[in-house]
């Protein structure tokens, strides 16, 4: 390591987490979805969260993201607060997801789906883009072949043109994953990315997601219905169970915890 | 404090007749969730149709009313059928747009048949009864009676019938509710008959309480039902009737209080106040946001 | 319908010569000969000119309706907002000097006015989506016809004249120019992409990055901007405006020429105004009752081709040379 490195590994702190939920709590009216929730996710982390129907997952990605603001508690990426910050801010600091039913821009191209996350990263201004200005023409020159490529590298070059909505499902959730990795993340919050596969589609899905996330040296978070799953890919688990985490750490460490299997394994069957 | 008392009574008689109209939207809107741009025309051929009754048939005021409601809610049931039902799984605005032609139809088709504004004749015997001060006319009397009996009536129908629970589920889920054996088809044909009959008696009050009439009035009285509807909370059959109360309220205590001109100013600027803080209307729930 | 969609496709289709840049200085150049030697009778460079100023608030309109997908019902505001400005500018301020720029700044005056309006109208529509944003558009035009019918310098009710008849066909040519680019230029940037975005899924848009905020906000300075040119030009050719002129069955009339067109569409736009002005004029024999079979049109067209002429096609000239091959959305 050299100096310049060596200084930002120690102000940055080795300790710093990606992303790190401080007793994170959600009510909806009377309804308690979330219950002092505390994990953290350590940079380049693959890490999963698991847990039965109902357990709270999706409202932990929609508090992260800005979707909802957190009753009580903290949350924090890279060290700096962002609780309850907008949607849209939060996605240009560095934190990108999917959704559980895929939510693509349906009646755009692929190719406008994945530019379109480009706008926080373009400087263009209004007049710019309004005169057809030549910084506007190099920029949207610059992103249209960003796009281009990043769609090529990951398998989707040849529908570029297509509308989103004709892609087969299998394509659609891997676009969804590449428009959010178009936004320039460093944190991708994958919301059960292989729901609806059979398991072959699963597998590569997989392995789509582990090489994304070493090219674009990326922390991936994701939700996962299914345990076994998890087990195999994730290098660390966070279990919620009505809203509360009831284990947290390596696969094998939450395999053999008697809570987890009692609470999850148990009812699952 | 006599003169508050008569502007409030007036207040009563436009809420009464805005709350008819206002009925017609809220309802479609809760089984269709869609906004029957035509509506303040049907209510304007309401209007006209007491003009044919009263002053070309000669008919008495309760035929007349008959009259109305049955005509508007034929036109009511037809325009559903012909315009709206084949377009009910095309985009939104495409039915948006259909009802905003239709509006103009019907407009431009009185208007062809009507080029000149008709004065209808007093359907009732002019009298006014004194309390206190207050003079209430007979007209005044019979909107604001039968508004209320039209409002219970419909009460009855959506809270106590098969029919009325059929409509409530549909608004509730438009989804599950075919699954369940209900005859969709036929409940959105009822809901426009309901609503359009309402419109007609609206514009049977209209006529008598303004009796100059011309094929524009459907435009601006039925966009202030509308705003009504959206006080209330579009959808909510309460949330009308209580939206369109407030806008005559604040109409007619605008204009005796105020430069008649500022009338629509004020509306408008209240109802942009208001949709600032709940967006929603006053009895709409707010939209839970799903992701 | 599909025929004639195709043989515009291929008609617009762009060429060596036959190209966006060379057909808008022809056309300039045959505006400017036909208003100076008069070479079409009045009536018909009137016409023409009236489809010009439809189609600019057609275009205007589409930006809100067809490609952000929220629906603006009070554009006629916008345009009442700058007829009046610009007009007061010519009649008031300009009205003993009046230099060649005069008529240009007035008009232009006038939609940084609507502008600014529009700014405002943004506001509502960050928290308000749909039938209730409609309201709240439908309120802001409502509002501003008030205001004029309470201003009495220029005439309230009334309405006000004493302008000149400033708007020519080269005028009205160059504006419309200036819109088709302008719009265009918006469509195909990282805005036009944000309000695209808002109109397929809000909240994908949000967490995909798009200020969703500044898009809407600049989606409605841009379509006002234009709305107000448009009623610049509208009131220097009719030289007579009242509250009347701007009410609600103007704005009707703007969404069903959007919706005639096409939504998404510029040449649906160009293609809807066009359509709807010369139609209009063509049923004129029928008197009263033309009126009434326009809206049948309208209906009829709906039911059979709910997304208009041309639906979400775009003519491929009005698309900028770098995104010809990008992809087939729009």
């Amino acid at each position: 390591m050299t100096g310049p490195e060596m200084n930002k590994f120690y102000n940055d702190g080795a300790g710093t987490a990606a992303l790190e939920l401080k007793d994170v709590t959600q009510h909806f009216g009377g309804l308690r979805a979330l219950c002092g929730v505390n994990f953290s996710i350590a940079p380049g982390e693959l890490a999963g969260i698991i847990g039965p129907n109902g357990a709270g997952k999706t409202t932990v990605f929609n508090l992260i993201t800005g979707v909802y603001k957190p009753s009580r508690g903290k949350i924090l990426f890279n060290g700096g607060d962002i609780t309850g910050k907008r949607s849209s801010v939060i996605t240009s600091i560095g934190i990108a997801r999917t959704f559980q039913n895929i939510r693509l821009f349906k009646e755009l191209s692929v190719l406008d789906n994945v530019r379109a996350a480009h706008y926080a990263r373009m400087k263009v201004n209004p007049l710019e883009a309004l005169f057809h200005a030549g910084r506007h023409r190099a920029e949207e020159k610059r992103v249209t072949g960003q796009s281009r490529e990043l769609l090529e590298r990951f398998g989707l070059g040849g529908s570029a043109g297509e509308y989103s909505k004709n892609l087969p499902y299998g394509l659609q959730r891997r676009l969804e994953i590449l428009r959010a990795a178009a936004t320039g993340p460093s944190l991708i919050l994958l919301d059960e990315p292989a729901a609806g596969m059979h398991p072959g589609e699963v597998e590569e899905l997989m392995s789509f997601i582990l090489r994304l996330k070493k090219e674009l040296s990326l922390t991936v978070l994701l939700i996962e219905h299914q345990m076994r799953l998890v087990m195999g890919m994730c290098t660390h688990i966070v279990v919620l169970d009505f809203g509360m985490v009831i284990a947290d750490g390596a696969p094998e460490q939450v395999r053999s915890n008697p809570g987890v299997m009692e609470a999850y394994m148990g009812r699952a069957k | 404090m006599i003169y508050f008392f008569q502007q409030a009574l007036n207040a009563l008689q436009l809420g009464s007749m805005y709350a008819l109209i206002a009925l017609g939207y809220t309802m479609v809107y809760g089984v269709l969730s869609m906004i029957n741009f035509a509506h303040g025309d049907f209510f304007m051929v309401g209007a006209f149709l007491c003009f044919v009754g009263a002053s070309r048939l000669h008919l008495s005021f309760v035929p007349v009313l008959l009259l109305s409601m049955g005509g508007v809610t034929l036109l009511g049931v037809a325009t559903e059928r012909i315009a709206y039902r084949p377009l009910r799984n095309a985009p939104k605005v495409s039915a948006i747009i259909t009802a905003l032609g239709v509006g103009i139809f019907l407009e431009n088709f009185t208007l062809g048949l009507n080029p000149y504004p008709k004065y209808v004749p007093p359907l009732l015997p002019s009298f006014s009864f004194n309390f206190g001060g207050v003079s209430v006319s007979s007209f005044q009397l019979a909107t604001i009676g039968i508004s209320i009996g039209l409002m219970l009536a419909l009460h009855l129908i959506v809270n106590k019938t098969k029919a009325g629970l059929a409509m409530r589920a549909i608004s509730a889920d438009r989804t599950i509710v075919p699954l369940m054996g209900v005859p969709v088809d036929k409940i959105i044909a009822l809901t426009f008959a309901l609503g359009s009959g309402l419109g007609g008696a609206a514009g049977v009050m209209y006529a008598m309480a303004y009796p100059v009439i011309d094929p524009y009035i459907g435009i601006i009285v039925g966009w202030k039902a509308f705003i009504s509807a959206v006080i209330g909370g579009i959808g909510d059959i309460r949330g009308a009737v209580l939206g369109a109360y407030i806008l005559g309220t604040v109409e007619i205590m605008t204009a005796a209080f105020l430069p008649s001109t500022y009338r629509d100013l004020i509306t408008f600027s209240l109802l942009l106040v208001l949709l600032i803080f709940r967006p929603r209307g006053l009895l709409g729930r707010a939209e839970i946001q799903k992701v | 319908m599909k025929k004639t969609a195709d043989f515009l496709r291929r008609v617009c289709a762009p060429g060596k010569y036959f190209n966006a840049k060379t057909v808008a200085a022809a056309g300039f150049i045959l505006a400017l000969a036909i208003s100076r030697f008069a070479l079409l009778d009045n009536y018909l460079q009137l016409l023409l000119m009236l489809i010009g100023i439809n189609v600019i608030l057609t275009l205007s309109l589409n930006l809100i309706n067809g490609y952000m997908g929220e629906f603006s019902v009070g554009h006629a505001g916008f345009m009442a907002a700058g007829a009046y400005v610009s007009s007061l500018l010519t009649v008031k301020t300009f009205a003993l000097y009046s230099p060649l720029w005069a008529f240009p700044c007035a008009v232009l005056a006038g939609g940084v006015v609507a502008g600014f309006i529009g700014l405002v109208v943004a506001v509502p529509s960050f928290k308000t989506r749909g039938d209730y944003l409609a309201i709240v558009t439908l309120a802001f035009s409502m509002i501003v016809k008030s205001v004029i019918e309470n201003i009495d310098s220029v005439g309230g009710p009334r309405g006000f004249l004493g302008m000149d008849k400033l708007t020519t066909l080269p005028w009205v040519f160059f504006w419309t120019v200036v819109t088709i680019w302008i719009i265009r230029n918006f469509i195909y940037s990282r805005f036009g992409r944000g309000i695209l975005a808002v109109r397929e899924d809000e909240i994908a848009a949000d967490l995909s990055g798009v200020s969703t905020r500044n898009v809407k906000m600049l989606a409605f300075v841009v379509s006002s901007f234009f709305a107000g040119i448009a009623g610049g030009l509208y009131a220097h050719l009719i030289q007579y405006i009242s509250p009347g002129t701007f009410d609600i069955i103007k704005s009707t009339e703007m969404l069903v020429m959007v919706y005639l067109g096409g939504v998404g569409s510029i040449a649906g736009s160009i293609l809807g105004a066009s359509a709807y002005t010369v139609l209009l004029e063509a049923l004129r024999p029928l008197g009263i009752w033309r009126m009434a079979v326009m809206p049948l049109l309208l209906v009829l067209l709906m039911i059979f081709r709910p997304r208009g002429i041309m639906g979400l096609r775009e003519a491929r000239w009005l698309v900028p040379s770098s995104e010809r091959d990008a992809g087939v959305s729009k």
